[in-house]
């Protein structure tokens, strides 16, 4: 069984290989990378700048891959039925399932190489960045402490802080780098007005046990996201930390009072690893998009001749998308008045529960498809956890590639190859 | 093969040349009417080869991709990402080169709206500066002959840099002053005849602060003597180059910019720091009979009473300033202006009463 | 498979098939009532002209197209079942190969299908490759090349599993007189060692050399069937075989038919088709040491067990 798979992807790779569409790709791609590197311009730090380029290309890099991915599994298996060499393949002793996981083996190893390439070219990149800059000014701190890094996200909750202060909880992730990386702060107010004068803060790191382990007094702006760097040793792996604040009364007419903004919560960013690992866990989640893609096309090329089968792959990838915009629209709790409206004329209840259902069904079938989006925290260095790259590769290439497998088998089985198309 | 070839060759050839001659027909007066009822589509001539290629490839879909850029581009300001606006400025305004209001609107934006957002000051003034590069470096290539465009970046100058409604705007002017003195020389006087000996000095003038010496020469010699630090001298040099583009019937809005920047430098125009570092700011009592003639030269160009409106109160102000600061000679030059020009019953009492009715009302 | 070599390899029962079009109505009967019984070593030919139902039959018969109607029974199980197709080997009409393969790359991948340890792999493709005289292209990609060089890469690719059953779809369309020949003398071969072969030909001659039984089919259903002993033989007549004799001789002979027999008869020399004739020039000029385009090419050693 082994053999036969492997033989059926090595010729998928062969023909990818041969027919040029591997060159072509990697031209494609690398012209985008170089293009990206020398032409964005970012906000005019270095930092920004590798941050929009990680961002740009991974986006980029995503989507050129996988309209070539989903291209190259369309006509995987459709080509060969139209163009019968399929016939001399499905006599052997091969089973179906076989066929598809060979095919599907062979486009994704194609992918991984590509994927490979990117990678490589953004720790270049990365690394270009980082001896570009002075280590020891702003810009190269943030290129080495903001970009280059993989940073536990750790979200905080907002518990009883005392009279005039705020506190919140959080938990340190199992691995804390060591200085001289940073954590960083990140919190918003919500401004009543445009460019009020700066709060002066005071911010306090507690132990679990309640020692202040540092402090540090500033001026943070009413708009915009504030940062505070914290460091590391102020914090211990594995262990609940508390953060409080207050204002620091000062004789001008600064404000007395903030609130901090619902929607954007308190978080701190404590570095657990380099640039290189996120770099490859953001691409393996890539790649099981890829993976599912090239799944998509494999199975959708069985039953429909090439240009079909792009055809509608494509139209399920939009519709997909799509189907953000429904959830909002039929997300629970909105207020939806329609029932009281009189006169005008409705819409028959059961349409809408219909279209409801659909919606809701399409939402439940495609959420965990859209749910792993690594590009943003990459560029900002904030750790994508192994443990997703295991959830996304089961979700996406085992659950989602395993029921389009069991599809594929089932048509190929009740498909006449040999019927002329 | 051959036979099908035969029967159906020479039609589909005929139709073939039949529709090329129709499209042909058409194209002119479908050109014409497309660019009568969408201005500023018309194909680029003057931009870089990569832009012109998307354009033209895009087509009626660039609009669409500048949409889209755009939505993203509030987005990310909403959320609070401002990393990439640059760069999506840049493409969209890439994307609709021929609109102003695009050019005007993300300028502003990044000056205005994302600036105020950076708790640091360096940030805010970098995103200041990305506002007036967007115009000064790529908005006026690309629309040489829109006076509109001078006027939104002198508008940058005039009011983000010159004006006090920003919270920093003293570190902005520092941060300016600082700049043009390191190319123009401490006293931000530029000393006209070194230019043509220095080679490479007028080149840099205007890579790094998109100013042809020229022009300057022109706008000192009519307006000055001007300090470049200043930002309203700025306001008043692109305003002057909106008001070349715009032809004889003039540009309402670049000559009001050029004598509300002139009025402000009169009355608080001089910028100096004291040891603290603290921005003191006087008046640069030189320039008066030049504020004068750039009212003046305004009134005999624009027929509109609100300009008369505004140079009466620019007189009735002065007067009043100049008083106050014990310039009696120059409090009395703009009172007798105000008189010659506007006699009304309380200039009719003579200045004396005219101070003290001031006083009164306080 | 449940039941093993019983001596019938292919058992066909009624076997029709229906081509409907978008709507589900029929179109076409391409088969209609076929009923057919090989047994173990025979060589079977399908005879009929194009369009006759050859195709789609051999088709049904590899699970390619599902009978409308009527059984299959293939080497004792389904033709879908993998243990079935474990021991089947076919040549299509047209010989579907991978442009961008080489003859060695097509036959290691097809050997992989038929999972084949690496070792068998290499040595029953290095063996068939020299069977089909193949050598000198070895290393070409099939892409560009003829169709006579494509069909023997495709019956090299049909002879991997050292099949029980073999299924040929005009075998020797596109080849050359002496391809033909080998291809028949071929077949004649492993028929000997007890494989079965079933094959389809409008080219007559093809057929009559090699085919113990025939079944000819038109429109979609069998006309005529049997061995070809049978269904050739002139009953009426008898031909007697004699050295060549003078004509003195010859009236002799003729005069004691018609006198003690009292039958006419007529004297004729047999001779040789054009095919025989070709291939005898062509080992004459070979065994002159001129060396030709295909070599005499001996059975690849794992055909011969």
């Amino acid at each position: 069984m082994r053999n036969r798979i492997l033989g059926i992807a090595g010729l998928m790779i062969r023909q990818a290989v041969r027919s040029r569409f591997v060159i072509c790709l990697f031209v494609l791609m690398l012209s985008l990378l170089v293009g990206f590197a020398l032409t964005i311009k970012g906000d005019g730090t270095a930092a920004g700048r590798l941050q929009m380029l990680l961002s740009y290309a991974m986006g980029a890099v995503g989507v050129v891959l996988g309209t070539a991915t989903l291209w190259l599994a369309c006509g995987s298996v459709s080509s060969e039925i139209e163009n019968r060499r399929l016939h001399l393949v499905l006599v052997k002793p091969i089973r179906r399932m076989d066929l598809w996981i060979g095919k599907w083996l062979g486009i994704v190893s194609v992918a991984m190489l590509m994927l490979a390439v990117a990678g490589f070219f953004l720790a270049i990149a990365g690394q270009v960045a980082l001896r570009r800059t002075v280590p020891d000014s702003a810009d190269g701190r943030a290129v080495r402490h903001q970009v280059l890094m993989s940073r536990y996200l750790a979200e905080s909750e907002r518990v009883k802080g005392g009279a005039g202060k705020a506190r919140w909880e959080l938990d340190c992730p199992a691995i804390v780098s060591p200085a001289p990386a940073v954590a960083t702060l990140r919190y918003r107010f919500v401004s009543p007005l445009r460019d009020l004068p700066p709060v002066r803060t005071h911010w306090e790191v507690l132990g679990p046990d309640g020692t202040c382990r540092f402090e540090a007094d500033g001026l943070a702006n009413m708009d915009g996201v504030n940062r505070l760097d914290i460091p590391v040793d102020s914090l211990q792996a594995g262990e609940r930390i508390s953060l409080t604040f207050r204002i620091r009364r000062g004789e001008e007419e600064a404000l007395h009072y903030v609130t901090f903004h619902p929607n954007h919560p308190v978080e701190l960013l404590i570095p657990t690893g380099g640039f290189g690992g996120n770099l490859v866990r953001a691409l393996l989640i890539v790649f099981c998009r890829v993976a599912l893609l090239a799944a998509l096309g494999v199975t959708v090329g069985t039953v429909f001749t090439f240009p079909v089968a792009v055809f509608v792959s494509t139209s399920m990838i939009v519709a997909t998308l799509f189907t953000q915009f429904f959830v909002f629209s039929t997300a629970p709790g909105r207020p939806s008045d329609h029932h009281h409206h009189h006169g005008a004329p409705e819409t028959p209840a059961w349409i809408e529960k219909v279209g409801e259902d659909l919606a809701n069904g399409m939402q439940f079938a495609v959420v965990p498809v859209l749910h792993y989006r690594v590009r943003g925290r990459l560029a900002e260095g904030v750790a994508i956890p192994w443990s997703e790259v295991y959830e996304a590769a089961g979700f996406l290439i085992f659950v989602y590639g395993g029921v389009l497998c069991a599809l594929a088998c089932e048509t190929l089985r009740r498909r006449e190859i040999a019927l002329p198309v | 093969m051959k036979s099908w070839r035969k029967r159906t060759g020479i039609p589909i050839l005929a139709t073939a040349v039949l529709l090329l001659v129709v499209a042909g027909v058409f194209h002119a007066p479908l050109l014409e009417l497309r660019q009568r009822a969408l201005p500023g589509t018309e194909a680029l001539t003057d931009a870089p080869p990569v832009v012109v290629f998307t354009t033209v490839v895009l087509g009626g879909f660039r609009g669409v991709i500048a949409d889209a850029l755009w939505l993203r581009a509030s987005y990310l300001q909403e959320e609070g990402r401002y990393l990439e606006l640059v760069q999506l400025a840049d493409w969209v305004t890439k994307l609709e080169p021929h609109t102003t209001d695009v050019w005007a609107f993300h300028a502003w934006n990044m000056a205005y709206n994302v600036s105020v957002m950076m708790p640091v000051a360096e940030d805010r003034w970098r995103w200041v500066q990305q506002g007036i590069r967007l115009l000064r470096d790529e908005g006026i290539r690309y629309n040489p002959t829109d006076p509109r465009i001078y006027h939104e970046l002198g508008w940058i100058f005039q009011h983000k840099l010159g004006g006090d409604s920003d919270r920093l705007h003293a570190y902005y002017k520092k941060q300016w002053s600082d700049y043009v003195a390191e190319r123009l020389g401490a006293s931000g006087r530029p000393n006209y005849g070194i230019f043509s000996m220095e080679p490479g000095l007028r080149e840099r003038i205007r890579d790094e602060m998109g100013l042809d010496v020229g022009r300057m020469q022109i706008v000192d010699a009519i307006y000055g003597p001007l300090d470049w630090r200043v930002p309203q001298s700025h306001a008043v040099y692109w305003a002057y180059r909106g008001l070349e583009v715009a032809g004889p019937e003039g540009f309402l809005s670049c000559s009001r910019m050029i004598y509300q920047s002139m009025a402000e430098m009169f009355l608080w125009g001089k910028m100096s720091w004291d040891s603290q570092g603290e921005l003191i700011m006087e008046a640069d009592k030189r320039l008066l009979p030049r504020v004068f003639r750039a009212y003046e030269e305004t009134l005999s160009r624009y027929d509109d009473p609100a300009l008369d409106e505004a140079y009466i109160n620019f007189l009735a102000g002065a007067t009043l300033v100049m008083a106050q600061q014990g310039d009696t000679r120059r409090s009395h030059r703009c009172f007798d202006r105000l008189h010659a020009r506007y006699p009304t019953d309380r200039t009719a009492q003579g200045y004396d009463a005219f101070i003290a009715a001031h006083k009164e009302k306080k | 498979m449940e039941q093993p070599d019983n001596g019938t390899v292919l058992e066909v029962f009624q076997l029709t098939k229906v081509f409907r079009d978008f709507w589900r109505r029929p179109r076409v009967t391409a088969v209609d009532g076929l009923d057919l019984s090989v047994q173990r070593g025979e060589i079977i030919g399908l005879l009929g002209p194009n369009g006759s139902g050859k195709s789609t039959t051999i088709k049904m018969l590899l699970g390619l197209l599902h009978p409308s109607d009527g059984s299959i029974r293939i080497l004792g199980g389904r033709p879908s079942d993998v243990a079935v197709r474990k021991r089947i080997g076919y040549l299509p009409e047209d010989s579907y190969l991978y442009r961008y393969l080489t003859p060695r790359e097509t036959l290691l991948f097809y050997g992989r299908l038929f999972d084949l340890s690496a070792s068998e792999r290499r040595q029953r493709t290095a063996e068939l490759i020299e069977m089909t005289g193949l050598g000198p292209a070895a290393d070409r990609a099939v892409g560009e090349f003829s169709k006579g060089m494509a069909r023997r890469l495709g019956l090299a690719q049909a002879l991997l599993n050292a099949p029980d059953l073999l299924i040929l779809d005009e075998p020797t369309s596109g080849l050359d007189p002496m391809g033909c020949r080998q291809v028949k003398e071929l077949l004649q071969a492993l028929a000997a060692r007890g494989t079965t072969i079933l094959l389809s030909s409008h080219l007559l001659a093809d057929v009559e050399h090699v085919c113990d039984r025939v079944v000819i089919m038109y429109d979609g259903r069998p006309r005529a069937a049997g061995t070809l002993k049978s269904l050739l033989e002139n009953q009426e007549r008898m031909l007697v075989n004699v050295p060549t004799l003078d004509a003195a001789a010859t009236r002799r002979l003729l005069d004691l038919l018609r006198k003690e027999l009292g039958c006419e008869a007529d004297v004729s020399r047999p001779s040789m088709n054009l095919e025989e004739f070709f291939v005898k020039v062509v080992r004459e000029a070979k065994e002159n040491g001129t060396p030709g385009a295909a070599g005499e090419s001996k059975m690849a050693t794992f055909l011969q067990a």
